[in-house]
């Protein structure tokens, strides 16, 4: 029985006095728990040469392979552009426009044996020295195709878009897993000390569907979590300190916050929450500064304003957004995601109604910032180390979805994306689908092939890189695994 | 590190200690998923327990670890999982445990390897941190591949970093100093790098004088990043020192572009790269298909961009009375008439106005009756043709107005409105003349001389009045002569087009009720495409048919024009702009 006038033993708790006695026993346990990586950090927090495991700003960082890229900038085409109408050029689905044919087809409607054809309604022409068709929603990227590797053969497990878009950034169909950038984070650490490695641009219409699960840690640290970052005004939302905070009192109040907060550490040693709160604390005090100079783009040249469209209302939005992303590139941020479309319907690609109107819009909103952006990269050599990927959640079928129109419906059997930048072998395209552009039928590429080809160009192991989490060694591409697309790689 | 190196030469015969090579291939191939940090299956091959668990001596081929890494590669039981044991190394596990699988100082390496890597780790680290950057390096047969990235730092390297980086240097294949104006001493005490491949100096004060004698110390490099630095032209000198030079970024330095492109012409191999821009033109060949067109009963001229196929964009458009010509001229600019009398030229991008002409007031005789201009032509050195109705004549004038040239035409039935339709000066310096009321289109030299000249057939059918499709007549509207010498002329109210040749045989002609579903009207405008498609105005057709339409020479429809909301039942002149390329030039339209 302990004596209820000193419940401490030597003015410790019991719990802590097991934690700091059994320091060896216990930091064995707690690093199977949290893997391998854990340990790594916890040793360089040994040397003090970093104040924080979790937010991985190492020093040193143990790759797996030479790195091709050191940053990715993700395009993401919420809601699902159609390949036949973009990057996959089918002349005979021309002809065919109107006819109705027996084609297996599974979308929101769910499953059909056949339907009405919706004929391309882009022309398509020959490009670059690779001479690849692209159509003439995207006059100015066309003149890209040398450096752009196109997978004609994605598919992936739902035409539905919440669970489409958890697929295309954590995946899983299901919630609770982390997003690509965190992953990549995690991987490979954050270089820049006063800027998150992680961020996330959303379209003026709104977030897409799922939200913030679309940028999620899951079960990783919150540190990996992506952050949004608007390209007008506030850069990042209550990020700014009230007035009543200013002069040094922030600082003092953050500083008193550590403290506190390093106290309980000692007492919950290992806690990833604890740890990504100080960090985050701490993080956000930096970007106060940081974060308004990366987003200032009133420090470019007008040229490249203008190359990216800044000067015209139609490409504005989009291209500063395309403009900020080079610039976190070259701060350092490891992964930045930019949203085309958000919100509902025709505020993104996701053409049920009218397909021209739909397309239109957003090949007209991000045609000349993304051939801006792919060309401003090049001529500053970031090219070399930046891989820019592009593509949607899913694709769309070549049939029409209702009676009347040319709304096409979500099609996850077959779809395009392409990826350009470090290590990605430029002017070739992999993969087909069948002569409709309905299904991939030649070299089928799963999401996850994609996610290991992405993960493999940062140096990383897609097959190795995993955290432990409910008994499981997690991986971004599963247990199962999944090979890189070699035939894009340079 | 320097283990794993040793021991990997190791393999390849330094050493002839069976146990010590079997170790090397369970280091390199089982010890990442089977060992300290990573335990598959709990199973641990780093230990003397684990291994034993599945590998008894006595018995080595009945073991689960003989039988496993046996497999063949495509086995989904094979390890390692991907099959990937070469020949040679699953040879050396064999002999080992044939001789008994002694594991006498085997897992040593174990341990010293783990500390090796963490003691590399933490001087790197402590590197990185002296330096005030961040240092990578990778794992596996590349193992002293080290990049050192200053780009970020918020403190200058210390003199003691900058020494311990001495220490390293030989390993060093990437390094960046980039976006940082550092003193001068650093620059001065950065240690050669043998092995560097890859340097990113963009937008740093790299002293160019200092880049002359470090950088020939780095014979392997590839990449080399100086955008945004004082570099210039001194820096070719470099070139025949570096022949690795793959790639090198130029962009916003002292090196013209002239001296870009003399290099470039020079080190084909060295990809070089300046300052690069989005063509001024998106599409590949010019644009997507745009149409300019005129109606006069919708009081309007338009340019307009096939958004989609059959769906287009207003891009500019201007209020017109009347207009029988327009021309889209090579700048962009349009020139086209808004009345019988007057001539505009106007940029559509910004509405602009830049020439204008008044026949009713400028270059008029004594004399002259009523005026009409049914065709024009910008011709070279800004000299405007420009063919007179009612004055019968043909007349060239400058920018300013001034008169430069008059031929008179010969005209049959003179009337103001009907002497002429199109007119178009041939490759030859030729006149090629519609007259509308007389049905003939004649060809005139220089000096006004007839050279040549085609009565447009009736084909035996007796004349009836009208504008639409029941009409008939053989009021020629436009007359293109073609490069192998022959005339492509339409033939208004006659509902066709005909080809004929110097001898006026018709070599090709389209009647009025060949193409399915289509009934020609008025046939005006003609434009001949690089691909020998042809582009036929169809006016006065009402509102069940095509306004323009491009057809082939086996008259197969290749597109189809209708838009009665924004052009209406008087579309009299069309053109497309697309493909530049694919129209030669002036004269086929």
């Amino acid at each position: 029985m302990t004596s209820s006038r000193n419940p401490h033993f030597c003015r410790r708790t019991r719990r802590e006095f097991l934690w700091q006695g059994g320091a060896g026993f216990a930091s064995v346990a707690l690093a199977s728990l949290l893997g391998p990586r854990w340990l790594r950090g916890q040793s360089l927090i040994a040397d003090g040469s970093q104040s924080n495991p979790l937010f991985g700003q190492e020093p040193a960082s143990h790759l797996h392979h030479a790195p091709k890229a050191k940053s990715v900038i993700f395009l993401f085409m919420y809601g699902g552009p159609s390949q036949v109408d973009t990057f996959d050029y089918k002349p005979k689905l021309y002809p065919l426009d109107g006819k109705t044919i027996d084609v297996p087809t599974f979308g929101r409607q769910g499953k059909r044996p056949g339907g009405r054809v919706v004929g391309p309604k882009w022309r398509f022409r020959p490009y670059g020295q690779c001479g690849k068709y692209v159509s003439d929603l995207f006059p100015y990227l066309g003149h890209c195709v040398d450096d752009i590797a196109f997978v004609h053969s994605m598919y992936a497990e739902s035409p539905i878009h919440g669970s489409g878009l958890l697929n295309m950034n954590c995946g899983r169909l299901i919630s609770g897993h982390p997003s690509l950038g965190s992953w990549i984070n995690y991987g490979l650490g954050s270089v820049n000390q006063n800027l998150p490695g992680y961020v996330v641009m959303l379209d003026p219409s709104g977030g897409p569907i799922n939200g913030a699960k679309n940028w999620t840690n899951g079960y990783m640290p919150a540190s990996f979590q992506g952050v949004p970052l608007r390209a007008e005004g506030t850069p990042i939302l209550s990020l700014d300190p009230p007035p009543v905070l200013a002069q040094g009192r922030q600082r003092r109040l953050l500083d008193h916050l550590k403290r506190e907060n390093q106290i309980h550490q000692e007492s919950h040693p290992g806690n990833p929450e604890l740890a990504a709160r100080i960090a985050q604390f701490e993080l956000a005090y930096r970007m106060q500064s940081a974060a308004p100079e990366a987003v200032d783009v009133g420090k470019e040249s007008e040229a490249t304003q203008q190359m990216y469209g800044l000067d015209q209302p139609k490409t504005a939005d989009f291209g500063r957004k395309c403009l900020l992303a080079r610039r976190l590139v070259e701060r350092g941020v490891r992964f930045i995601q930019i949203y085309s479309g958000g919100g509902h319907n025709d505020d993104n690609w996701d053409a049920h109604g009218d397909l021209i109107f739909n397309h239109t819009r957003h090949a007209g909103r991000t045609d000349r910032p993304i051939a801006a952006l792919l060309t401003d990269l090049k001529q500053r050599g970031l090219l070399d180390q930046t891989l820019v990927v592009w593509g949607g959640e899913f694709g769309r079928q070549p049939t029409a979805e209702y009676a009347e129109g040319t709304g096409r419906d979500h099609n996850s059997w077959g779809f395009t994306m392409w990826l350009a930048g470090g290590g990605i072998r430029g002017g070739v395209s992999v993969g087909e689908t069948d002569e409709l552009g309905s299904k991939a039928v030649r070299d089928r590429f799963h999401v996850k092939n994609l996610h290991a080809t992405i993960l493999h160009l940062l140096g990383l192991d897609p097959n190795g890189l995993s955290f432990f989490f409910n008994g499981l060694d997690q991986k971004l591409v599963g247990v199962e695994g999944a090979r890189p697309i070699q035939q894009i790689l340079a | 590190m320097w283990l794993h190196l040793l021991l990997w030469g190791s393999m390849v015969g330094f050493t002839q200690d069976p146990n010590q090579e079997a170790a090397a291939v369970l280091q390199a191939r089982c010890w990442s998923c089977h060992g300290a940090e990573k335990a598959k299956g709990g199973l641990r091959l780093d230990t003397e327990e684990g291994l034993t668990s599945v590998l008894d001596r006595e018995a080595w081929q009945e073991s689960e670890f003989a039988y496993r890494i046996g497999l063949p590669s495509e086995d989904s039981d094979v390890m390692p999982p991907d099959g990937s044991l070469p020949a040679e190394e699953l040879a050396v596990l064999q002999n080992w445990m044939k001789a008994g699988a002694e594991t006498i100082g085997f897992f040593d390496q174990v341990k010293s390897a783990a500390e090796n890597r963490r003691a590399e780790q933490q001087r790197l680290a402590e590197l990185g941190r002296l330096c005030g950057g961040r240092v990578d390096f990778a794992a596996g047969a590349d193992e002293s591949w080290l990049a050192v990235d200053f780009s970020l730092n918020t403190a200058t390297p210390s003199a003691e970093g900058l020494a311990a980086l001495q220490t390293v240097a030989d390993r060093i294949v990437e390094i960046s100093l980039a976006k940082q104006q550092w003193p001068e001493a650093v620059w001065q005490v950065l240690p050669a790098m043998p092995k560097l491949r890859r340097v990113h100096f963009q937008a740093s004060n790299a002293p160019p004088p200092w880049l002359q004698s470090w950088l020939p110390q780095s014979p392997e490099l590839e990449y080399l990043n100086l955008h945004s630095t004082s570099v210039g032209s001194e820096l070719s000198q470099l070139f025949p020192k570096l022949s690795r030079l793959q790639r090198l970024v130029l962009y916003q330095t002292k090196v013209s572009e002239a001296e870009l492109e003399a290099w470039q012409r020079s080190w084909p191999d060295l990809q070089i790269s300046g300052s690069l821009a989005l063509p001024a033109e998106p599409f590949q060949h010019g644009s997507p298909r745009r149409l300019l067109a005129a109606d006069a009963s919708k009081k309007r001229i338009a340019l307009i961009q096939e958004t989609a196929i059959g769906h287009f964009e207003l891009l500019w458009e201007h209020p017109i009375e009347q207009l029988h010509d327009l021309q889209w001229l090579a700048d962009g600019r349009v020139l086209f008439q808004d009345r019988w009398t007057r001539i505009l030229e106007i940029d559509p991008k910004d509405g602009s106005l830049h020439w204008s002409y008044d026949a009713a007031a400028q270059n008029r005789r004594p004399g002259d009756g009523p005026i009409e201009i049914h065709a024009f032509q910008r011709l070279a050195d800004d000299v405007t043709l420009i063919a007179e109705s009612g004055a019968a004549r043909l007349l060239e004038v400058d920018r300013q107005g001034t008169l430069l040239w008059q031929i008179p035409l010969q005209v049959d039935r003179p009337d103001p409105h009907h002497d002429t339709r199109l007119v178009r000066k041939t490759p030859t310096g030729t006149y090629l003349v519609c007259h509308e009321a007389d049905g003939v289109v004649r060809e005139y030299d220089r000096q006004g001389r007839v050279l040549w000249f085609y009565e447009v057939p009736l084909f035996n059918r007796k004349p009836a009045s009208g504008w639409g499709a029941d009409a008939w007549g053989n009021q020629v509207f436009a007359a293109i002569r073609l490069p192998n010498g022959h005339t492509l002329l339409s033939t208004g109210n006659g509902h066709g087009v005909l080809e004929v040749n110097p001898d006026k045989q018709i070599v090709w002609q389209l009647r009025q009720d060949e193409l399915p579903e289509i009934r020609l009207a008025w046939v005006t405008t003609l434009q001949v495409l690089k691909n020998g498609n042809i582009v036929i105005g169809n006016c006065h057709g009402e509102e069940a048919q095509p306004q323009i339409l491009e057809i082939d020479r086996q008259k197969k429809i290749h597109w189809r024009f209708r838009d009665f909301e924004r052009f209406g039942n008087s579309l009299s002149n069309g053109f497309i702009l697309e493909d530049t390329q694919v129209l030669s030039g002036h004269s086929l339209r």
